[in-house]
């Protein structure tokens, strides 16, 4: 419905769980007025109940027919966390540090859990922001048609004019990555960061993060690697697609790592680590051919042979990760 | 396959039938007149006042909001179709203003907390048309419409204060805020009675009007904070009209108001309802009919327990003049049509309530019902009104 879309991806083998991306978001966006307690960008550890707590059962987003479904409005205290602080005053008198009310859930509560028993155990990082969809949940659920999607780059944002605090988009999300600010009685949410896009900048939690993970660029700039990878290689996958929204932020799955041990401390060959199955959860069925490409470039890159996309995700060069300014090649 | 039936079972089956019996017949005019009382002194706020204790109240029937479905699972699951809730309004006026004292119970106070998001404060709100008076038809109740707009005072209970709105509006969604110095409100909850009360006081006249007729329409709203209950989810009345003491009643606004009302009856409630079951359930939903898809066109549940014998008429034989506004036009996309190059769809326009001309008139989809013989319109009314 955009004239163009940004999109995101993010190579979850790079991701190492640093949070350096949830800390940029934080200081630029939401450390004061009511947002204390959101993460327009997070990191969960998947598998594991996320943020706000089991977010993925709390309905929202389309039927198989493309009609909106209901879905349930978080609660600060039981599903996302009461920001708690510690008592820094009085550890000067040697009093230990601890925290002055006591924490029940928060946004990385369940952090390296993960499931499955030692020595088989797995877990991976998940960070996630807004999709910015294509048929956006939250933008479809506002009975004021409060939300709007940007023709210019399609980032998904709340006019606070028109904004009532109704909450029908929190609801109508998904991803529940809409959020309620109750000083201002308005929702708000990850704006792409567009004043740094406008500039020509991405978003901070791209430009901030460690591993190089996330790559920012326009899906009709043919070019770019935003477009490479979702399109031209097919190794970036949305998150939960059955939902209905057509999200813009695109993950590249992790492969499985060690092999898991048998009884007798054998590695089992052939055996998956992270079960197919639970990424396919995730991610789709294309997971399966997405992981087999992986592996095909990787071990063409191990052997000395080139590899486009293992350059790709490689991103020598930070600069190039980012490709917020072309025009689109067919627009 | 039927038994035989037993004298127990015959009792019943006439007592059902006794009791389906439309209540239409007895719902006159003046059950829609709240009686209002004038004063040479300022109305006060304080809903504790002995000036409002002196004053009879008159209890208002609020029915829920199924018009439209919203998406919340939790406020959706709170709906009981059946359930009424009552109001007492009282009435007080002085030369320019009118105040409303509203009461009701709730048995829990809830408040909008800036400490938790999934806080709804209990709230109540009166609508009235920006115009009214001879010739000019009620907007439509839910919120107004294009050609009908409506001002509203909403006071919500948070924390510490009470958040007194005023807005103007032309249909769902259409809401938009504005100053409103001369309007004051007030709103406290009684923990020992277990009941709210409030004070709205605004001026009679409002800017569109230059004439009052003696009948001032105007409309309630509740919302329960304990069932998430916000926006479109809530209780509403049908138009009532405040009877200003102090001014004659225009005989010919009442009776373009009354119509329908305190006749025996207006048509025949089984007649409609065949009419109903074989032309409108394609599009619209009854109390007991729900073959079509929710959204596709006003859900008609409980439809007579808010719009008027008019309002039925009017919409039956001339849709383009009720024309409603969209609640949201996104909440349908269309997965059989192509998408574009972001896999976005276009939105279902079986879903869309209207089309627009060349002029951009928004044109309702429903077709004029205005060749049926008139018994049928007026079997039809009868039937949808009976709808509670």
């Amino acid at each position: 419905m955009s004239k163009r879309q940004l999109a995101m991806v993010m190579d979850l083998n790079k991701c190492i769980g640093c949070q350096t991306c949830t800390v940029a978001c934080k200081t630029q966006w939401t450390n004061r007025n009511g947002r204390e307690y959101m993460y327009w960008n997070n990191v969960e550890t998947k598998p594991g109940p996320g943020y706000p707590k089991k977010w993925e059962d709390m309905g929202g987003g389309f039927d198989s027919s493309g009609n909106l479904l209901e879905g349930e409005v978080p609660g600060l205290t039981k599903d996302y966390g009461v920001p708690w602080d510690f008592n820094y005053d009085e550890i000067a008198s040697g009093v230990p540090l601890v925290s002055t009310s006591e924490p029940k859930v928060g946004p990385n509560w369940d952090e390296d859990a993960g499931l499955g028993d030692f020595p088989n155990s797995y877990y991976f990082y998940l960070p996630r922001i807004c999709n910015h969809c294509s048929n956006p949940g939250c933008l479809s659920a506002c009975p004021r048609g409060a939300i709007f999607k940007r023709d210019q780059d399609g980032i998904v944002l709340v006019d606070h004019d028109r904004c009532e605090g109704l909450k029908y988009c929190i609801a109508g999300c998904p991803y529940k990555k809409i959020y309620f600010n109750p000083k201002l009685f308005k929702s708000e949410k990850c704006i792409m960061c567009f004043p740094r896009i406008e500039k020509g900048l991405p978003p901070a939690c791209a430009q901030q993060c460690v591993g190089r993970i996330r790559f920012v660029g326009y899906l009709d700039d043919l070019e770019g690697q935003v477009y490479k990878l979702v399109h031209q290689y097919k190794v970036a996958l949305p998150l939960h697609s059955e939902y209905g929204t057509q999200p813009n932020v695109f993950y590249v799955p992790p492969l499985s790592g060690p092999k898991k041990f048998d009884k007798t401390g054998k590695q089992i060959e052939g055996s998956d680590r992270i079960p197919l199955e639970y990424l396919e959860s995730l991610f789709g069925k294309e997971v399966s051919s997405a992981l087999k490409t992986l592996e095909i470039e990787r071990q063409k890159k191990k052997e000395g042979k080139p590899s486009e996309l293992m350059d790709l995700l490689i991103a020598y060069k930070h600069s190039e990760m980012f490709r917020i300014k072309p025009e689109a090649k067919n627009a | 396959m039927h038994k035989p039936s037993t004298p127990l079972l015959s009792i019943l089956s006439t007592t059902i039938v006794l009791l389906s019996i439309p209540t239409m017949a007895n719902e006159t005019f003046d059950d829609l007149v709240i009686p209002s009382k004038s004063s040479f002194w300022s109305i006060p706020l304080d809903a504790q006042s002995t000036k409002w204790a002196d004053i009879k109240g008159k209890n208002i029937s609020l029915a829920p909001q199924m018009t439209v479905l919203l998406n919340d699972k939790e406020a959706n699951k709170a709906i009981k179709s059946n359930h009424k809730k009552e109001l007492v309004v009282k009435a007080m006026t002085n030369s320019k203003d009118i105040g409303l004292y509203l009461e009701w119970s709730d048995e829990s106070l809830n408040q909008a907390t800036t400490k938790e998001t999934k806080s709804f404060g209990d709230s109540v709100a009166i609508e009235i048309p920006l115009k009214f008076g001879k010739g000019e038809r009620l907007p439509y109740i839910g919120m107004g419409d294009e050609k009908a707009y409506v001002e509203v005072d909403m006071a919500r209970s948070a924390e510490g204060k009470v958040i007194k709105s005023h807005f103007v509006g032309a249909g769902f969604g259409s809401l938009t805020r504005r100053q409103a110095t001369n309007h004051d409100m007030s709103l406290t909850y009684d923990s020992n009675k277990k009941l709210w009360r409030a004070v709205i006081i605004r001026p009679i006249m409002n800017e569109k009007n230059r004439e009052i007729e003696g009948l001032l329409p105007i409309a309630f709203a509740l919302w329960n904070g304990a069932n998430n209950e916000r926006g479109g989810n809530k209780y509403l009345s049908g138009w009532h009209f405040i009877k200003l003491e102090k001014y004659k009643v225009s005989e010919q606004y009442q009776n373009e108001m009354s119509f329908g009302y305190g006749a025996k009856t207006i048509g025949d409630i089984e007649l409609g309802k065949q009419i109903f079951n074989s032309t409108c359930i394609g599009c619209h939903r009854s109390n007991d009919m729900k073959i079509a898809p929710e959204g596709l066109a006003p859900n008609l549940m409980g439809i007579g327990s808010i719009a008027s014998f008019s309002y039925l008429r009017d919409s039956i034989v001339d849709p383009n003049q009720v024309v409603i506004r969209q609640l949201n036009i996104n909440r349908h996309y269309n997965k059989s049509e192509k998408p574009d190059q972001f896999k976005a769809y276009p939105n279902n326009d079986a879903f869309m309530w209207y089309t627009k001309d060349e002029k951009g008139n928004k044109v309702s989809k429903m077709p004029s019902f205005q060749g049926l013989p008139p018994e049928s319109i007026n079997n039809l009314v009868a039937y949808l009104k009976s709808l509670k």
